[in-house]
């Protein structure tokens, strides 16, 4: 089993870590900076972390994730700074013999780490020009 | 005593800082629950967003009863969102 956790000062590389694990499903999901937010047009989001407890609590959670869910692997990236508007700012890939336990863990990870983990982010608006529009 | 509060996000946004100096005169320990009614108290702009507020103290999240020292370090958490 395999559990991996980094926080990256940085938007996380396109190209995923290879997660298969001995695994018969394997699932990812990325978080991608939308370019709408409220109705508004957005640049950036900026991430902040409050580490290393951050660091902590992921790699906690995806601990009890992967043994809640029997996962055979699971891996958690990370960033923080600016992430601009089609960037990754968060890779969760999981893996498990049989398909439901990944879905079924990447709701239970996502919904825990959006409640508990001391990540913040704020949106970068961009600024629209009166009667430009 | 004094008691340092580390402040990210929403809650910067809102105290104008990242962090806040509470006084507790003539006190050696006070609880994370006093820490958190101060903060309502001496900050209005953030009373509204605190009811969701947990103190964290020394990295591990605090019950309102748990004892800080003024060499604790303590940090807002709630209202989260990373991903």
């Amino acid at each position: 089993m395999s559990v991996r956790v980094e926080i990256v000062p940085r938007p996380l590389d396109a190209a995923a870590p290879d997660t298969r694990a001995d695994a018969g499903a394997v699932v990812q999901f990325e978080g991608v900076v939308r370019p709408i937010e409220d109705g508004r047009p957005l640049l950036a989001l900026e991430y902040e972390a409050y580490r290393p407890m951050a660091d902590n609590m992921l790699r906690e959670l995806a601990r009890q994730v992967l043994e809640e869910h029997g996962l055979t692997a699971i891996t958690v990236e990370h960033s923080t700074g600016t992430v601009h508007v089609g960037e990754r700012s968060f890779r969760l890939v999981v893996a498990s013999p049989h398909r439901a336990q990944a879905l079924s863990a990447m709701a239970s990870f996502i919904d825990r780490m959006k409640q508990d983990v001391p990540i913040w982010k704020r949106p970068v608006f961009a600024v629209v020009e009166e009667g430009s529009t | 005593m004094n008691v340092r509060v580390l402040l990210f996000g929403p809650y910067a946004d809102a105290a104008g800082a990242d962090a806040l100096t509470l006084a507790f005169p003539e006190r050696d320990e006070v609880t994370a629950g006093e820490v958190l009614a101060a903060i309502r108290t001496e900050y209005p702009p953030m009373s509204g967003m605190l009811s969701a507020a947990i103190l964290a103290v020394n990295e591990r999240r605090a019950r309102p009863e748990q004892p800080v020292r003024e060499s604790d370090e303590c940090v807002i958490i709630g209202l989260v969102g990373g991903g």
